[in-house]
């Protein structure tokens, strides 16, 4: 706008004036004589971009940018609170090399896999990526396309990818980045309850006595639960901290009882924890004769690894998930090898810090609340620690109730919503069915509205297994979208790069930024992010969150949603499935992909008026409402299933609802008579995601780790994360105070280990695994502390790519990496 | 009878010449005045780049620069013979937290004393309404200097004992 003189001379003498008089104007009087239609600020609601909490945020929008973001103080997750990452989420959209346009490796005009990116149409970029999908479909079948997803797709994004692969491609290679993150939750989850996800949700916070954490530097990853947790210990004098960890971090700060175990020996202290409550007969008889099931786990399962790698064929019952039934006396006698001097020795925690430990679990009365992130998750045992933690919550009947909780926290801000309820994962179908079972793909053909027979029934290829069957040449065209894999994923240089540069291969990477993924690709597609589009957000607690979409997307940009029911547009159905299948469906001859996924009447069914905002990019594109006909197709997947949601429009007035949401109430705590409308009245308990309503206390053993240290690689590696900066970094690390605050990474290291070997603080160390090898820098100071052996090194920084150390060993039944333990040996520079 | 150098202190204006952050060098026997000949060899001698010239030009260790590693380097270049062997312990000194300065006590998240000391001799322990108690344990601290530079409030000074 412009200012007269007048203006700007009367302007300037009504703040000096205020000056004066030693007061600050209120706004409404500094905007005298400024247009207010300039200055207006747009606010609305929106879950936050980052971790699993889950907190929710005003967004302030001014002239089609957003300009502001603040904790929403109507939110029950974080009560107008922000840690600092969300505090500063109005910058990250706007990084300077935001991507505007498709970027395709070119020589001469032409695709080359060894060209340079070159700029290029959507429509072209489509044309190269069907004659890729359909050269890949006509050569080897289904088998040889897939996707690799997130926990980061708003909700129905995750659902139309599920749908194009699992529906329209006819194949099972699609898996979420959530694979690194939570699987090995789902697995504990799924073998212990068989449902998913959470019995309690973040009220237990404020009515817990005692917390325990279990590998979850809650301080850092998840501060606003953190700080509610603080809140309650402090407030409440008689409340008690546990934290356990391989390494001391800032959790430690508010522990009554920090513990450091040697890596892995978690599985051997929990088995200790439930040793300790049958020999001081404190089991709750009443609830483990009414509610549970002993079975035994089958034992030396394997590491996930290649076939031919030595592990895998040394093991007796590789990837084995079986169960046996056993007796209280078995199981008994079964943990007699755990006992407080036996696990003291191997875990190299005092004993009495360990009995502290047990006591709190033991004593019925004292509420028990455990935390753990991915301590248990990134772990070659980790569906066995899930379990073998829930075995403690089951014999004292802690849990399903107010402050009783074992408790899965999530890094990813939808690993819940989208990751794991639409059914993203390679075995699994929306609402928690899996793709092996018959009746699953049953009801899934028929909301589908598909042939019989169309969903294959073989799992396809999870995380790890899509970058070796990319190295093998047996995945061909593959696309990467809303994750950063190859930073993200285990031993980049022999399983993740050879895959993507392999020249049979194809591979898209959709992503707002040039990650180190996308300098990998082959295409790029620039993608439109959080309040770019509308979306929905699924908590760690079960709480379904929806925001609209506030602003455009910058230049070419479009979400992912888009990007997939526009390129679904390109396959006539004749181009992808067998003859006989469509002969089963004949009205499906000549239609498309789009069609039959999509534009299906269901889909289709919501006009675009429906839209309660401003800006709806994919509702324009497409001429109906597709968001929202997504959702309520996903959600008679779950409606009357333990899964219920709410009616689409409901949850963009609320501040999320945490599912089962029936006649309109949401459920806090599952399989609990009174809060479960699930659970009949004089049932009490009801475990109902097992047929008979009991859940099973599994008995497994202690394992060795994958690989641990030796004489040549002397020291452990756990690999992790820092509060600034979130996961690979590809969105805080392009927030100039984030950026300030942790640019670099660095190895946290034992002071005394830094100086056996020669190091002084700051010095530049070559890190070096039996799989490549990294430079950083010694750090003997700051937030985490080492014990000696072992040290820590956070994977967001995209100049050290700290995943070319680990190991590719994953938990046998999750196929979840170990991020947490390999071993490494550090060289001078 | 000797005159005591030292005590020429006390004409200066003391903030402006001698900052509260400037310290006696480690192992020192006695008073600097007495017996330096300000050749300048432990300046030049300490690798962390700490020690300065002072009041009267003297040697001084400013913690404002960083922090004491008790190389011994200055102590070894000394052509005076003015320090202790490397056996003795370097200070008795301890270091003190200004209450009213520190951001943590006064409800403003701050670690930035705990994580820079190595010898875990600061604790700070969270209070209700984002408040926290910081603990210096005297038995642990070497006042090796290192939590003074980094307090963004200027809250810690070292006290010399003796």
């Amino acid at each position: 706008m412009k200012w007269t003189r007048r203006q700007f001379v009367k302007a300037n003498a009504v703040s000096a004036a205020a000056t004066v008089a030693g007061i600050s104007l209120p706004a409404s009087a500094t905007n005298l004589i400024t247009s207010s239609e300039d200055t207006k600020v747009t606010w609305d609601k929106a879950p936050c971009r980052f971790c699993g909490t889950g907190c929710s945020v005003l967004v302030g929008s001014q002239n089609g940018k957003v300009v502001a973001t603040q904790g929403d103080p109507e939110s029950p997750v974080n009560k107008g609170l922000n840690c600092i990452k969300g505090y500063f989420l109005s910058k990250i959209m706007y990084g300077k090399d935001r991507l505007t346009t498709p970027l395709l490796r070119m020589t001469d005009g032409k695709f080359d896999k060894n060209g340079e990116f070159a700029p290029i149409t959507w429509d072209q970029a489509f044309d190269i990526m069907a004659e890729k999908w359909k050269k890949a479909l006509a050569d080897k079948g289904p088998t040889s396309v897939g996707m690799f997803g997130s926990g980061q797709w708003t909700v129905w994004e995750g659902y139309a990818a599920a749908k194009l692969h699992k529906a329209g491609f006819l194949t099972n290679n699609l898996d979420p980045n959530a694979r690194h993150c939570m699987a090995s939750a789902v697995g504990g989850f799924m073998r212990t309850f068989g449902i998913d996800e959470p019995m309690g949700c973040y009220d237990d916070l404020e009515a817990a006595d005692s917390f325990v954490l279990w590998g979850s530097n809650m301080a850092e990853m998840h501060p606003i639960l953190w700080s509610r947790l603080t809140d309650r210990r402090l407030s409440a004098p008689h409340v008690k901290v546990h934290v356990l960890s391989t390494f001391e971090h800032r959790s430690f700060e508010l522990a009554d009882n920090g513990m450091v175990f040697t890596p892995q020996t978690d599985l051997a202290i929990l088995n200790y924890i439930a040793h300790y409550i049958i020999e001081n007969d404190k089991v709750n008889w009443d609830f483990v004769n009414k509610h549970t099931h002993f079975k035994r786990g089958e034992t030396d399962i394997g590491y996930g690894l290649r076939p031919e790698h030595p592990l895998q064929k040394a093991a007796a019952h590789p990837d084995s998930g079986k169960m046996t039934d056993m007796s209280f006396d078995e199981y008994r006698e079964f943990l007699k090898d755990y006992n407080l001097e036996a696990v003291a020795k191997l875990s190299g925690v005092p004993a009495e810090k360990l009995e502290a430990l047990a006591k709190d679990y033991a004593d019925p009365n004292v509420k028990v609340t455990s935390f753990w992130t991915m301590g248990f998750n990134q772990h070659t045992r980790g569906v066995w620690a899930n379990n073998s933690c829930y075995n403690i919550h089951l014999l004292t009947g802690k849990i399903s109730e107010p402050g009783n909780s074992p408790f899965s926290l999530t890094g990813q801000p939808s690993a819940c919503g989208t990751a794991r309820e639409v059914g993203t994962f390679s075995h699994r179908l929306p609402a928690d069915m899996v793709v092996a079972n018959p009746k699953h793909r049953k009801i899934s053909e028929d909301i589908w509205q598909l042939p019989e027979g169309a969903i294959p029934p073989k799992p396809g290829y999870h995380a790890v297994l899509q970058n070796r069957m990319l190295k093998d040449g047996k995945l061909n065209a593959y696309w990467v979208m809303c994750n950063n894999n190859m930073q993200a994923a285990p031993n980049i240089n022999e399983e993740g790069l050879p895959g993507y540069r392999n020249p049979e291969n194809f591979i898209v990477v959709s992503d707002p930024y040039p990650t180190v993924t996308a300098q990998a690709a082959d295409l790029i597609l620039p993608t439109a992010m959080w309040v770019e589009k509308e979306g929905a957000y699924g908590n760690a607690e079960r709480r379904t969150q929806f925001w609209h979409q506030q602003v455009s997307p910058p230049g070419e940009a479009k979400s992912d949603l888009w990007q997939m029911v526009e390129f679904s547009k390109r396959f006539a159905v004749e181009e992808v499935w067998p003859a006989e299948l469509i002969a089963k469906k004949p009205e499906y001859k000549g239609k498309t992909l789009y069609d039959i996924l999509y534009a299906n009447g269901e889909v289709d069914k919501f006009p675009v008026e429906q839209v309660d905002a401003k800006l709806n990019d994919e509702a324009k594109d497409f001429g109906f409402y597709l968001q929202k006909g997504l959702f309520e197709e996903y959600a008679k997947f779950g409606r009357d299933h333990g899964h219920d949601l709410a009616p689409f429009d409901t949850y963009h007035e609320v501040r999320g609802l945490r599912w089962p949401v029936v006649n309109g109430e949401e459920t806090r705590w599952r399989f609990r008579e009174g809060s479960d409308p699930y659970v009949k009245a004089g049932e009490g308990v009801n475990f109902y995601g097992k047929p008979d309503g009991k859940a099973f206390i599994i008995a497994t053993p202690f394992e060795p780790a994958a690989e641990s240290p030796d004489e040549e690689y002397d020291m452990w590696l756990s690999t992790g994360r820092v509060l600034e900066h979130w996961h690979s970094g590809s969105m805080t690390r392009r927030v100039p105070e984030l950026y300030r605050a942790f640019p670099d990474a660095v190895l946290f290291i034992h002071p005394e280990d830094a100086k056996q070997r020669g190091f002084k603080r700051g010095d530049e160390v070559l890190i070096q695994s039996r799989r490549g090898e990294v430079k950083s820098r010694i750090e003997t100071r700051g937030r985490n502390r080492p014990p000696k052996g072992l040290v820590f090194m956070p994977w967001f920084d995209a100049k050290q790519l700290t995943n070319k150390l680990t190991l590719d060993a994953t938990d046998p039944l999750s196929k979840e990496t170990d991020f947490k333990k390999c071993a490494v040996k550090l060289v001078k520079v | 009878m000797s005159v005591d150098l030292s005590k020429r202190r006390m004409f200066s204006p003391s903030d402006t010449i001698r900052s509260k952050q400037h310290h006696s060098l480690p192992w020192l026997k006695q008073s600097i005045e007495d017996g330096c000949s300000q050749c300048g060899e432990c300046i030049k001698a300490c690798p962390e780049q700490i020690i300065v010239k002072g009041s009267g030009g003297f040697p001084v260790v400013d913690f404002t620069k960083g922090e004491c590693t008790f190389c011994y380097q200055c102590a070894a270049a000394c052509p005076e013979s003015l320090f202790h062997p490397q056996q003795q312990s370097a200070w008795s000194n301890s270091v003190n937290v200004n209450d009213s300065k520190c951001l943590a006590q006064n409800g403003v998240y701050c670690r930035s004393c705990s994580d820079t000391c190595e010898q875990r001799a600061i604790t700070i322990k969270p209070l209700l309404a984002g408040k926290a108690e910081v603990n210096v344990d005297s038995e642990h601290c070497n006042s090796c200097g290192a939590c003074i530079s980094v307090c963004p409030s200027q809250a810690i000074e070292i006290k010399e004992v003796g």
